[in-house]
């Protein structure tokens, strides 16, 4: 019974002394690898994902030199190529992408909505760690030949079970921190006044876990297809990727930037320092671009279906929530001021370029403006590839940015200005380079194709492709290194460099354990700390 | 009861549904008429054709999901604190707990769900080690769910679970760790030509003699260098479970036939590619 | 006053934040549900293909009999019964017929388990064809899905037993069956999608 019931306290003494002392505390590696405190492990998610994205963005560098001259170039050999491809694919979502925004997400989405905890803490601690083990093995799967095209049967049933890791342990993030938008937000604060940051990760997260999962059905089908069913249903393993292509053209791929429309929302109204009039057109913006970004359904898509109706109208309406949420971004200087900042050039670099992504999406869903490249389909035309690394490269400066906005929450002090503002610049440059060739060739009717010794190539501006990804690997070189200072701790770091308002910004720096040092204010706005000053 | 994240869902409910009825009639390949058109997508192909199938139940399945969590939502009210306090009784509703606490169980679910992959790649003892030590995890999980609320106090919770779990976790450990450590340096040894065997033989030894050295000389060894060693050992663990799986068995002197010995093993043989230059592979974005 | 102290029991814990576990449930349980709408999705499609061009579904000289997925689809429909008597229950603080009704539920789960692979070898269904292929993916992951769904049931009637749980605070188990509820959902599309339109 001692263990079953909760032994009433009897002795005043008792309630007399501290109430809830903490056992000894871990430090160092052990502190790591236990750790349940979010921002320990949003840490780790962004370090995992900048390594392991520098790794993707050079395998594309590799192909887009690799298409200047394809025919004396040679950089990966006619066995690799496609299975490389793919990994530079996969990898730039999975790999990077997307780890880096939940890397963000989970240090700052339990500040911003004023929670000293992020929901189901060891549940998103092994999110971490099943991803960082599932990326191990999907890049294991292709050292021993495997991934979609390779010749070892093995290889090719690691590629797809470590897919299948990657693709529940993002699942697991996303319900950890939606729970948190969803479930752990003080008095005051509903879902209408969370932060615009944390509203986007609770529609990015939504939408993760109503697409991804049908990929998560699928490779079980593919491995079952493969292990036990003789590929009577998949074919060769190169036919793997085709079926998971889908995740990669828009407007599914929208789904990994929808939290750059939060980022950009935050950081203006922040620099503004005014109340958000069209805070409501904002929130709806999102949530429409996070509707508009459900792709799942184009899993096998005939051209019939790419004509319809509903693919058409989903691509040509994408435009207008962004439209929106600039204009209600516009609104804020009418009445605030405006102060450029490092964080102001990436959202708005990051916010540029998925505009240009979805704007270009929008043309290509446009019936008969696109030709199908010589002896292939439609959707290879490479106008879509361009698309696609407009998204996602949208999705890496927001994640950047958001590294560098939040950077007394991330690391220990605020990262470092100037290269901070040259970051972004590069990035824009790089990824404008890398992702408007592929949208002129691709209306010219250029395809993405690999014909039998890979001497095809990109089609068209490869130089300008090969320049615009080495700027931005430049680019997050830079950011990396404006982030140095976040290692060192400074005493007089400011806990508001910005003059915030919202709750994150009431966090020490770098935030303790249990984030917030004192009682939260009553929150009665959206801008708690703007009714805070007003108060005082 | 309409709150913004119940709205928002109620959204994607509507959206799901009415996207499903124009994707079914435009991949029908029907011609447009009347009622008839909507008869099918609205019956969910009872009643005639909904185009393309996986579209189409991809949607529907959308709708309904949906429309689940808003009602999930609008029944909770979002969710908001105010709701919350009402239910527990409180004026103010309780904070998160925060987790002062490390706990090691997820990383250890982790690395089952490694083990897992790796056995459904490459063979089934991973597969088992991986399921024994996904279904340890889980146990562990909810023991310590549960114990750290069964008093205020973090110490004396601490105290109970350890009573309650110490006599069964020790001994398990032991069995466990020995066990793995065997079959593992089994494989390793079995993988290995037979100088590399050798050198194995004597050298694991050797660091089990090193280690043992180091606890008794410094018991008091701090929990990083545990948590290190016991990081270290379980990469090492799963990359000698790929490494040897990749090599595969050394062949014996006298042995037996490949082909059968394949058989026995369930070897698997490998999927035959064309040959690059007969074969045109196209892939969009 | 020394003595007193050392006597005293620790304090009670703080009441728990509520709703967490129940809304990541909702969601975790909206996620496995579109997992399943991919499978089943790709299920009819294939179907659909085949019968279009005149063929047969399933490989000649394979059969799937009703009978043990209709006393799977009853038991899983009295499983949806029990796992509400544990929550009732549970509300009611009448423990005994709260682990009775958990126990139930536990074992009706295993009893789908045991019909669904007794189906397995009466159909005689080969992997290396669509249909077979498709088959064995859906139903397996749903097994996959019961059990994960078994396993919930038996860390949250764990965590009543241990007193977590009772008539002012049963969410846990309100968690459980609402995946529960997902799970015989799912096996209620598959028995008509499958076992009976075949």
């Amino acid at each position: 019974m001692a263990l079953t019931e909760t032994p009433p306290e009897t002795v005043d003494a008792a309630s007399a002394t501290d109430a809830s002392p903490t056992p000894s505390q871990p430090t160092g590696l052990a502190a790591v690898l236990g750790s349940g405190d979010h921002k320990v492990i949003g840490r780790l998610y962004i370090v995992s994902a900048l390594v392991l994205g520098l790794l993707v963005v050079g395998l594309g560098e590799g192909f887009a030199l690799e298409g200047i001259k394809p025919e004396t170039y040679d950089i990966y050999g006619l066995d690799s190529a496609f299975q490389l491809f793919t990994l530079a694919r996969i990898g730039t979502v999975f790999l990077l992408a997307l780890p880096l925004l939940i890397g963000l997400a989970m240090v700052v989405v339990p500040l911003q909505v004023g929670s000293r905890a992020i929901a189901f803490p060891r549940a998103a601690a092994a999110s971490y760690w099943g991803w960082l083990l599932g990326a191990a093995l999907l890049l294991g799967s292709y050292a021993i030949n495997g991934g979609p095209g390779g010749g070892s049967a093995e290889g090719v049933d690691l590629w797809i079970a470590s897919m299948g890791l990657l693709v529940l342990s993002v699942l697991l993030a996303a319900v950890s921190i939606a729970t948190t938008v969803i479930a752990l937000r003080p008095a005051g604060l509903y879902l209408a006044r969370v932060p615009l940051f944390s509203w986007s990760m609770l529609i990015a997260s939504i939408m993760w876990l109503l697409t991804l999962p049908v990929l998560f059905g699928l490779l079980v089908l593919m491995y079952v297809d493969h292990r036990l069913g003789d590929s009577v249903f998949v074919g060769s393993p190169a036919a793997l990727y085709p079926n998971i292509q889908w995740l990669f053209r828009n407007p599914q791929i929208y789904v990994v930037a929808i939290p750059v429309l939060g980022l950009l929302g935050d950081v203006l109204q922040t620099v503004s320092g005014a109340r958000m009039k069209l805070r409501g057109v904002a929130q709806a913006a999102i949530a429409a671009f996070g509707l508009l970004s459900f792709g799942a359904f184009l899993v096998a898509p005939s051209e019939a279906a790419l004509d319809s109706f509903l693919v058409i109208g989903m691509g040509l309406l994408a435009v207008l929530p962004l439209l929106a949420l600039a204009a209600s971004c516009a609104d804020l200087f009418r009445a605030g001021s405006f102060k450029l900042r490092a964080g102001v050039i990436y959202a708005v670099a990051a916010f540029l370029i998925l505009l240009l992504g979805v704007a270009a999406g929008a043309v290509g869903s446009i019936p008969d403006v696109l030709d199908a490249p010589k002896g292939g389909a439609l959707a290879d035309n490479i106008f879509f590839l361009g698309v696609s690394h407009a998204a996602i490269l949208a999705a890496v400066i927001a994640g950047l940015g958001g590294i560098h906005w939040w950077a007394t929450k991330v690391g220990r002090q605020p990262a470092s200005e100037g290269l901070g503002m040259l970051a972004p610049l590069v990035l824009l440059l790089g990824a404008a380079l890398t992702v408007i060739p592929d949208l002129i060739a691709g209306i010219a009717g250029d395809g993405l194709q690999r014909n039998a010794d890979f001497t095809g190539g990109y089609a068209g501006g490869n130089a300008a492709v090969a320049a615009g990804i080495a700027l931005v690997a430049l680019g997050v070189v830079i950011a990396v290194v404006s982030f140095l200072p976040l290692l060192k701790r400074r005493d007089d770091a400011p806990a508001d460099p910005w003059g915030g308002l919202t709750l994150e910004w009431l966090t020490p720096t770098p935030p303790p354990l249990d984030n917030f040092v004192a009682d939260l204010p009553v929150v009665t706005s959206a801008e708690p700390l703007i009714d805070q000053r007003e108060e005082t | 009861m309409f709150k913004t994240g119940s709205k928002f869902l109620y959204g994607v409910a509507a959206f799901g549904f009415v996207a499903a009825i124009v994707y079914a009639i435009a991949t029908g390949g029907q011609k447009v008429d009347g009622i008839d058109t909507l008869l099918g997508p609205i019956t969910f192909g009872y009643k005639g054709g909904v185009g393309d199938h996986v579209g189409f139940t991809i949607l529907v399945v959308l709708s309904a999901v949906s429309f689940f969590l808003a009602v999930v939502l609008s029944a909770l009210h979002d969710a908001d604190a105010e709701a919350e306090a009402q239910v527990v009784g409180l004026e103010t509703v309780p904070d998160a707990p925060t987790p002062f606490n490390a706990n090691y169980w997820p990383i250890v679910g982790a690395f089952s769900a490694a083990a897992i992959v790796l056995g459904l790649a490459i063979g089934s003892e991973l597969f088992v080690i991986g399921c024994v030590g996904a279904a340890i995890a889980t146990a562990e999980w909810a023991i310590s769910a549960w114990s750290d609320r069964i008093t205020g106090d973090p110490v004396v919770n601490a105290g109970i679970r350890a009573r309650m779990m110490h006599p069964i976790e020790i001994p398990v450990a032991a069995v466990l760790g020995i066990g793995l450590f065997v079959a593992a340096i089994s494989r390793i040894l079995l993988a290995l030509p037979k100088n590399g065997s050798y050198v194995v033989f004597g050298l694991v030894p050797a660091i089990i003699f090193g280690v043992g050295i180091l606890i008794v000389t410094k018991p008091k060894l701090s929990r990083s260098v545990i948590a290190g060693l016991l990081l270290f050992g379980g990469f090492a663990v799963l990359a000698g479970g790929v490494a040897a799986a990749i090599a595969g068995e050394r062949k014996h002197e006298g042995g037996h036939d490949d082909a059968k010995h394949e058989a026995e093993a369930g070897g698997r043989i490998a999927v035959s590619l064309p040959e690059p230059g007969q074969t045109v592979i196209r892939v969009a974005n | 006053m020394a003595t007193t102290a050392a006597l005293a029991l620790p304090p009670a814990a703080p009441p728990a934040r509520p709703r967490i576990l129940l809304v990541g449930t909702a969601l975790a349980t909206a996620g496995t549900l579109m997992a399943f709408a991919g499978l089943i999705g790709v299920y009819l499609a294939q179907r659909h293909a085949v019968l279009a061009q005149g063929g047969a579904w399933l490989p000649e000289g394979t059969t799937i009999p009703l009978t043990p997925g209709t006393i799977g689809m009853a038991t899983m429909a009295l499983s949806g019964v029990t796992i509400w008597w544990a929550v009732d229950a549970v509300g009611r603080n009448d423990r005994p017929s709260a682990y009775l009704a958990l126990g139930l539920t536990i074992m009706f789960g295993l009893a789908v388990i045991n019909s669904t692979t007794f189906l397995y070898t009466q159909m005689g269904l080969v992997a290396n064809t669509k249909a077979g292929l498709l088959i064995y993916a859906v139903t397996g992951a749903h097994l996959a899905m019961i059990v994960a769904g078994l396993v919930y049931a038996a860390v949250m009637t764990f965590r009543t037993l241990g007193g977590e749980y009772h008539g002012r605070d049963r969410e846990g188990l309100v968690a459980a069956a609402l995946f529960w509820y997902a799970t015989i959902a799912v096996y209620a599309v598959i028995w008509y999608a499958i076992y009976v339109t075949k």
